[in-house]
């Protein structure tokens, strides 16, 4: 054999390995019905294990990742898409997804909570798996005796430089937040306007709940305002190993919004796959699946903090009461102001 | 565009007459290496990227709008902010570009031609430089000059400091403190290939210390741009480092209008493709200085007559000074990491030293039986090996290109998309990736690579690819082609030519690239979390999987586990390059 014939082969060899990892991959999918969950839910692998178990008709393979990329993901897939279900935080995304035509509704009707059934789309177009708060006020209570619950008390002159928030276009949950305020303060503009007021006032700005929690830790703010399950964990955090001179307590300003966890199905993948992706949905939602909730260990995993929506289900024993007041907005008027929106913080905000 | 003719293919002329019709036509196509690296950069990084980018004109290309052409998406690139953004983010790749070059040029210098004492510590320490992640060094000046850290503690007014770092100072200097290690090696790369000889003529003709200084930095040249370049593009491309130390300054960079497009409901993609081509238009800039300085000039000057370096011999006061640079400096770029490693994973209470605090290993004794840690670490190292070794072996190719003294089109071609590959965020060459190889076309021909290994293996090779080839470059622009050509003369074939002359010049250089691959892509997120299997997630998602649950402590623990890992694995390389690989192949560098 010549040196030529060798390299040949070797050519011919890479072309096959290129097109036998792409055959296997195809094989793998042949023997039972797989299908992709793209999520953003600490505890979604858990119930993935649970359901895998429970059946051998479908193999439900877990994508993990954060909110953002994996929703990145799924735009760049485009009209072939990979995934069969979608799970994370939010429902902007899920009714954006939906108004697109692109979710395969629910085949069945979940026994929702009246809290569930007031976060669900009406068309059933995907489950709403549980709720957070948005935001919640964390503080420190040892610093602050006083603090601000009204909206407009944040603006006094006593709280000048002591608060601080996330960055929207780095942090998720953070849009809800503001979505919030201008549904509460009655328009965008004023929403806007109150910003402006509470920049004035000496707003402190970080990219998400991580660094605005250690920025109250050290003393830079006094009050941080952050999605409620990390400021759950913060109090969990401090309970059981407490530390003199910080006291953080969560406090509710204003009306804070309830901020749901979508799953969705994908209607673009075959009819078989749909039918496991139901069969997942139907399996979080039923008691086995929910059961997850109380008995997985938050100080671990703090998205089991949530508020469940289906009747009958346990909460996290850390789970605290609901606030007294709290709103639901629409994500179909709010999703599609959220570019708008977050372009507006950057520039007048973030870093002017 | 003609890409180097003649290379892509030739006609072979079969000896045997017998052969059948079908064997013959497939006979007279002869792939040789050069087809394969191109067909492999085309494949890997030319289309990846255009289609990224055809979609800021075309956003229906690729299902991302309505329109087949438009312009809109360029509007806000024309803003009289983003203009401004756009101007910050070229400071600061030209200020951390070329403060990172200088220092690592005085650093290659004292390390491999002097005796200070220090330079043992520097040569043991550089690849955890390397491995240190920006969002570590940024933490570690976070949690010294915050409100409350540990200099006000301590009794320090900090506050200008603070000022300064929370602003385009602290951005740049993180910025150039990341680039440093790369910038070093290529130059302490190149450095090791040349000769006393250079040094001994000008210092023969009367010149000075300095002024032979001043020549070896000349004959350097190729190496400097190569690291400068890189540099440059990682900082116009960086978006985590400046956006943690701009909370406070307010200050703008190009990539936030990039990120913005892609963290929108929907995602928006054709802005951050616009966005995109604002970046490598900086790029182009770039490129024209490199190839300004280094036009028409040779820089070959390895080959078998180069003599072994000499040391030069410091004074007590020399050493000391010497010592204390190198010593400050690693405070500064490795103490500084490694306190915000210890200051996350290692202090309990409330993450600073004002009170109350503990450090105890409690999160990694945790973390040690996470999901997080040990399946995606061990299918984290495969995928690096397997990545190393591929990139290397383009990167050689590649470096080969760049440094042909002819100005050709491909030489320009391989250059800017090497280069647009670092500028890009890795995201954004991710999203290409899926663009790319998940067209409804390529699945109907029976490919279903998207969301397998192999595809994965072939996007962190890109995005290592720019890296690994520019730390070759130093290397490969020094070697002198007619040693290749006596070779081929007295009757080697091309590979065994190549294995017997260049291999034993550049073996280390390729084992410090293959290392600084394995390196790069084993804590590398943005590619994974976008292009791994389901169901297997690398490590660098496992962290930040972690992250996202409040879990700081142990996210950062398995970082820390990692980077020990990685550098068990830089030993181990380094213990079987000193023990197995023929004295020959060592010679480079080698002192007298």
């Amino acid at each position: 054999m010549n040196f030529a014939t060798i390299k040949k082969s070797l050519a011919i060899g890479a072309s096959l390995v290129f097109a036998s990892v792409g055959l296997s991959a195809q094989a793998a999918h042949a023997a039972v019905i797989t299908i992709n969950l793209y999520e953003a839910i600490g505890y979604a692998p858990d119930e993935i294990k649970a359901f895998n178990a429970s059946q051998s008709m479908y193999q439900v393979v877990d994508v993990g990742g954060s909110t953002g990329p994996l929703l990145a993901k799924v735009a760049a897939e485009g009209t072939n898409p990979q995934w069969g279900l979608f799970w994370a935080d939010g429902d902007t995304w899920a009714a954006a997804a939906d108004t697109a035509g692109n979710l395969a509704p629910l085949n069945f009707k979940p026994t929702y909570s009246s809290l569930g059934k007031r976060l669900a789309p009406k068309n059933n177009a995907y489950a709403i798996t549980g709720s957070t708060v948005m935001v919640a006020g964390l503080y420190n209570a040892a610093k602050m005796t006083n603090p601000p619950v009204p909206l407009q008390a944040m603006l006094r002159s006593g709280y000048k430089g002591q608060i601080g928030m996330n960055d929207p276009n780095i942090s998720g949950p953070t849009y809800p937040f503001i979505a919030g305020l201008m549904n509460q303060l009655g328009s965008e503009d004023a929403g806007k306007n109150y910003l402006l007021a509470l920049k004035k006032n000496g707003l402190v700005i970080n990219d998400k709940n991580g660094p605005t929690i250690h920025a109250l830790e050290i003393g830079q703010i006094n009050m941080g305002l952050v999605q409620n399950t990390a400021a759950i964990a913060e109090v969990i955090k401090f309970t059981a190993a407490p530390v003199a001179g910080f006291k953080p307590t969560i406090v509710y300003p204003g009306r804070p919004t309830l901020m749901p966890s979508s799953l969705a199905i994908d209607a673009k993948r075959p009819a078989a796959e749909i039918a496991g992706a139901q069969a997942f949905i139907k399996y979080v939602l039923s008691p086995a699946g929910q059961s997850i909730l109380a008995s997985t260990d938050a100080t671990q995993n703090s998205d089991v903090l949530c508020y469940p929506s289906i009747v009958g289900t346990t909460p996290n024993k850390y789970v605290p009461a609901m606030p007294k007041a709290y709103q639901i907005i629409d994500p179909y008027k709010w999703g599609p102001l959220q570019s708008e929106v977050d372009a507006w913080f950057t520039a007048n905000i973030r870093t002017k | 565009m003609a890409l180097d003719s003649g290379l892509l293919a030739r006609r072979w002329v079969p000896f045997s007459s017998e052969r059948s019709q079908l064997r013959r036509k497939f006979g007279r196509i002869r792939i040789t290496p050069m087809a394969l690296f191109w067909t492999l950069i085309i494949l890997i990084l030319v289309i990846p990227i255009l289609l990224f980018l055809s979609v800021a004109f075309s956003p229906r290309l690729m299902s991302q709008g309505h329109q087949w052409f438009t312009l809109a998406s360029f509007k806000p690139v024309f803003s009289g902010s983003y203009g401004i953004a756009l101007l910050h983010s070229l400071l600061l790749g030209i200020v951390a570009s070329l403060g990172a070059t200088v220092i690592a040029l005085s650093m290659a210098w004292l390390v491999l031609r002097t005796d200070t004492p220090a330079r043992i510590i520097w040569n043991s320490t550089i690849f955890a430089l390397f491995l240190a992640p920006s969002y570590l060094i940024a933490l570690g000046w976070q949690r010294l000059f915050e409100q409350r850290g540990v200099l006000e503690i301590m009794g320090f007014y900090v506050e200008p400091i603070r000022n300064l770092l929370y602003g385009p100072v602290g951005i740049c200097m993180v910025l150039m403190v990341k680039g440093l290690p790369f910038a070093y090696l290529v130059i302490a790369n190149a450095m090791r290939g040349l000769g006393e000889e250079f040094e001994q003529a000008v210092r023969v003709h009367g010149g000075s210390r300095v002024e032979a200084f001043k020549v070896m930095a000349n004959l350097l040249t190729p190496s400097i741009f190569s690291a400068m370049a890189i540099v440059f593009a990682e900082a116009i491309s960086d978006f985590g480092v400046a956006s943690t130390l701009s909370s406070v300054g307010h200050f703008s960079v190009a990539t936030y209008q990039l990120y913005q497009g892609i963290n929108s409901i929907p995602v928006n993609f054709p802005v951050s493709a616009a966005t995109s081509i604002t970046l490598l238009s900086l790029v182009l800039l770039a490129i024209f200085a490199q190839n300004r300085a280094l036009r028409g000039r040779s820089f070959r000057t390895l080959s078998g007559r180069t003599r072994p370096a000499t040391i030069t011999k410091l004074s007590f006061f020399g050493k000391f000074s010497t010592s204390t640079y190198i010593i400050v400096l690693l405070l500064m770029v490795l103490g500084i990491p490694i306190f915000g490693a210890v200051s996350a994973s290692m202090l309990q209470g409330l993450g600073s030293l004002l009170s109350h605090y503990s450090i105890n290993f409690s999160n990694y004794s945790r973390v040690l039986h996470s999901r997080f840690l040990r399946n995606p670490l061990i299918y984290s190292t495969q995928m690096s090996l397997i990545t190393a070794t591929l990139s290397v072996g383009l990167a050689a190719i590649a470096s080969k290109v760049l440094t042909s003294i002819k100005p050709s089109k491909s030489k320009k071609f391989v250059d800017f998309f090497l280069l647009a590959a670092v500028a890009l965020p890795g995201i954004v060459f991710a999203i290409g990736y899926i663009f790319t190889y998940n067209l409804r076309f390529i699945n109907d021909l029976g490919l279903h690579i998207y969301g397998t290994s192999f595809l994965l293996a072939l996007a962190y090779s890109a995005n290592a690819l720019p890296s690994t080839s520019r730390s070759l470059v130093g290397n490969m622009g020094q070697i002198q082609e007619s040693m290749m050509d006596a070779a081929r003369v007295h009757g080697s074939k091309p590979a065994r030519a190549w294995i017997d002359v260049t291999m034993p010049l550049i073996a280390r250089p390729l084992l410090i690239a293959w290392l600084l691959t394995f390196s790069g892509t084993l804590l590398e997120l943005p590619v994974s979390e976008l292009l791994y299997p389901p169901g297997s997630p690398p490590v660098a998602v496992g962290i930040e999987l972690s992250l996202a649950g409040f879990d700081y402590g142990g996210g950062t623990a398995i970082e820390v586990l990692s980077i020990l890992w990685a550098l068990v694995v830089v030993g181990i390389a380094f213990f079987l390059f000193n023990r197995f690989v023929p004295p020959g192949w060592k010679r480079l560098g080698k002192l007298k």
